[in-house]
């Protein structure tokens, strides 16, 4: 006998008002949401893109006005544009394998480790630094990278008795990017590796013991099944990253972008030319920040394409 | 794309394009600069009344008890309420606060009634330029303009219509600090030198005598006005040029950068950080530095013995000079009570209970004559205190304009980095700075 159903069919909505008036409820929960997005992440971008084209400098209010495209062709030609764009590119492709590789590290060996309490003390170590007040630490670190008294030096030096081939470390620039590199490896570690932890946990057990039982070693285990099953936690640590790309606060508080324009940012550099030199030339500034929000986009993009493909 | 996606999306696309197109409605500009009205001098003072919101500088009211003072100006004028509001983060966001001040003009109103913490080559300047601030040349009798040092004077007014924006407060003078016990060990004399070729000497002895545990010397030399100009003030009475742009030109500009080349040796390696030479100081670590009188009090803060912390006129050159600059009071343009706000600079701030607690208790001078005598009279003088002042009616302050710290600073940090870690030359130093200041400053202007 067939069974009989007693619902009734579901029926597309043919009106677009139709479907807003369906949908009221969810759209009233997210109205809250959608004011604050507006307001503050969407008005002050696309204030910040008419600015890109205006000539608006905040001490001379006299002398707002439309210029086109002259902001954007002074960016292509302005070669602070390439030299800064070098110094974060390089901040960069430090800053992110490092901070990778270690807090992969970090992952694997805490998700190996069989007493939940032991494993959640270190997890909570490592994570401590990311919830530690920014400036606190800044001004901590550099007594750390203290020349004369700083403990960096002073365990290099007198406790480990191992030759210094330099020691002024924010104060040389050969070597103060490296120093902000180093701290913000230290600062923002343990984000990275909650997120391994998080893809690490999703990684069925089965698959582990099957490549035991298959004869894998441990480095086997970790090239051939591990790693490429985190492939969407890295594309995640990728795109969110990016963002060191207008590296602004470290070399702000820690360098002011020296010595001799080391640490000077492409980040920071922007941030100079809108609220610090000159007459505050608040529309170039919003220039250089729209021309590094594009290529961000563009980069996070082909990168999630790349991932995506070797996912799939 | 499911069709309430779809809506969604269409949704976000007109609120996206309609915000464009509102703004890109110019936004409303701020008056134009015009000169505000004053009282007339001549005009009876009104008597001061009411509520005053006193905005001070965070670091400030952690330096004295402000309560104080306004409860010793409570008893000269009850009638005024005081209250006391912190700005935090002054120091590194001084460019903040003048965005604040110019918006909140916009719609003609004003956090506080007056500023207390501004410098005049550092805000007022720009909230000068800006128009957003009042002159105090006729709201404050000339008799008060009178008893402010003649230095001070000059570098109150604004460069760009010669008025007074900022009443003086507490005054920063560079002098020599030093260490007698290293000196005595070293050179055999606790007498500190007093030029720049015995300071150079002496930073030999100390080098031979202590190696790397104790350095000779400590200025904060990327900075222009805690180095360069001071020094150069020691060798040419022509700081600076018509403009108020730093004089270049003048062969003290040379000979202060080769100094400075044969002063960096002896310099802790801390020294590029800002105050890191009083840091080293301060942990015992230095002998002489060239610093404002209130590192004095933070050496004795970080426990360096009181008697072996001295402070003596600034090093000659050519001639005796020094550097100062002096925070002070300003009153935004829309303040509510700015009857109540002068009242209070001249009894509040100039009272003697006020004065002690800046002079002797913090190390801070206050720039008027009469203020001065009374502490002489008072025996209260601190022995620091003398040498510095004799200088402050003839060296040459840092002119009050817009483009000191916006174009001079960072130009002046970039080029003597150069200079002294990567062995530019002072010739091709000098010739950039001028260059870029001068392009720098024409932008501004």
């Amino acid at each position: 006998m067939a069974v009989q159903t007693t619902s009734a069919p579901i029926r597309k909505p043919r009106h677009l008002l139709q479907s807003i008036w369906r949908g009221r409820v969810g759209y009233l929960f997210l109205a809250p949401l959608l004011f604050f997005y507006i307001t503050f992440v969407i008005y002050p971008s696309a204030r910040t893109i008419w600015m890109m084209f205006m000539r608006y400098e905040f001490l001379r209010p006299d002398r707002i006005e439309f210029v086109g495209l002259a902001n954007i062709i002074e960016w292509a030609q302005d070669p602070r544009v390439w030299e800064t764009f070098g110094v974060a590119l390089r901040f960069t492709l430090m800053y992110v394998p490092g901070s990778t590789v270690i807090a992969l590290l970090v992952a694997i060996l805490l998700d190996r480790v069989r007493h939940p309490g032991v494993a959640s003390v270190f997890r909570t170590l490592y994570y401590f630094p990311v919830v530690l007040p920014a400036g606190m630490l800044y001004i901590a670190w550099q007594w750390i990278f203290d020349p004369t008294w700083g403990p960096l030096n002073h365990l290099f030096i007198n406790i480990l008795h191992i030759p210094m081939p330099w020691t002024r470390w924010l104060g040389d620039p050969n070597t103060s990017l490296l120093a902000l590199v180093i701290m913000s490896i230290w600062r923002l570690m343990g984000a990275t590796m909650i997120l391994f932890l998080v893809g690490l946990s999703n990684i069925p057990q089965e698959l582990n013991e099957a490549a035991h039982i298959d004869g894998a070693n441990e480095w086997q285990l970790l090239r051939h099944v591990t790693l490429p099953l985190l492939a969407p936690i890295f594309l995640v640590i990728m795109v969110l990253r990016l963002q060191v790309l207008g590296l602004i606060a470290e070399p702000l508080f820690m360098t002011e972008g020296g010595p001799v324009r080391s640490t000077m940012t492409y980040g920071l550099q922007a941030y100079y030319i809108t609220f610090r030199d000159g007459n505050w030339r608040m529309g170039y500034g919003a220039t250089w920040f729209v021309m590094l929000s594009i290529f961000s986009t563009l980069v996070a993009f082909l990168g999630w394409r790349w991932f995506r493909s070797r996912i799939d | 794309m499911s069709h309430v996606r779809k809506i969604f999306v269409l949704v976000m696309l007109i609120i996206i394009c309609v915000l464009a197109i509102v703004s890109c409605a110019p936004a409303p500009a701020p008056e134009p600069t015009k000169a505000p009205t004053a009282p007339a001098a001549t005009a009876a003072p009104v008597a001061a009344k009411g509520k005053l919101r006193l905005g001070v500088y965070g670091q400030y009211l952690q330096q004295i008890e402000f309560k104080d003072i306004v409860t010793a100006y409570n008893k000269q004028n009850p009638n005024v309420q005081v209250e006391i509001i912190a700005i935090p983060g002054e120091e590194q966001a001084w460019n903040v606060i003048a965005q604040k001040i110019q918006l909140e003009a916009q719609q003609k109103k004003a956090s506080w009634d007056m500023l207390l913490g501004p410098t005049p080559f550092i805000e007022p300047g720009a909230l000068a330029k800006l128009g957003l601030v009042d002159p105090l040349d006729t709201l404050i009798p000339k008799s008060v303009w009178d008893d402010v040092y003649g230095g001070v004077l000059k570098e109150i007014k604004y460069t760009g219509d010669g008025k007074i924006y900022t009443f003086p407060w507490w005054s920063d003078v560079f002098g020599l600090i030093y260490r007698p016990s290293m000196l005595k060990e070293a050179t055999g004399s606790e007498n500190p030198p007093t030029n720049w070729d015995e300071i150079l000497a002496t930073n030999v002895k100390i080098k031979a005598k202590y190696g790397d545990k104790v350095y000779g010397f400590g200025m904060d030399w990327n900075w222009l006005h805690r180095s360069m100009l001071p020094i150069m003030g020691t060798m040419t009475d022509k700081l600076f040029t018509a403009d108020g742009v730093v004089n270049f030109d003048d062969p003290a500009a040379k000979q202060t950068l080769e100094l400075m080349l044969k002063l960096y040796p002896s310099l802790p390696p801390s020294s590029a950080e800002a105050l890191g030479s009083a840091k080293a100081f301060q942990s015992g670590a230095l002998a002489t530095e060239i610093y404002w009188q209130a590192q004095v009090l933070r050496a004795i803060q970080a426990k360096q013995p009181e008697a072996d912390v001295k402070l003596v006129g600034f090093p000659k050159g050519t001639r005796s000079s020094t550097l100062f600059w002096t925070l002070g009071v300003m009153i935004p343009k829309y303040a509510e009570n700015k009857e109540a706000a002068i009242d209070f600079m001249l009894k509040g701030l100039l009272d003697p209970l006020a004065v002690e607690m800046s002079q002797p208790g913090n190390y801070k001078i206050v720039p008027f004559k009469s203020a001065q005598k009374k502490l002489q009279d008072s025996g209260k003088q601190p022995a620091w205190a003398p040498p510095l002042l004799a200088l402050l009616d003839t060296s040459e302050p840092i002119p009050c304009n817009q483009y000191f710290l916006t174009v001079e600073q960072p130009i002046y940090k970039e080029e003597i980095e150069k200079m002294i870690l990567t062995n530019q030359s002072v010739e091709l130093t000098l010739k950039n700075m001028k260059e870029r200041v001068a392009k720098g400053v024409a932008e501004v202007k």
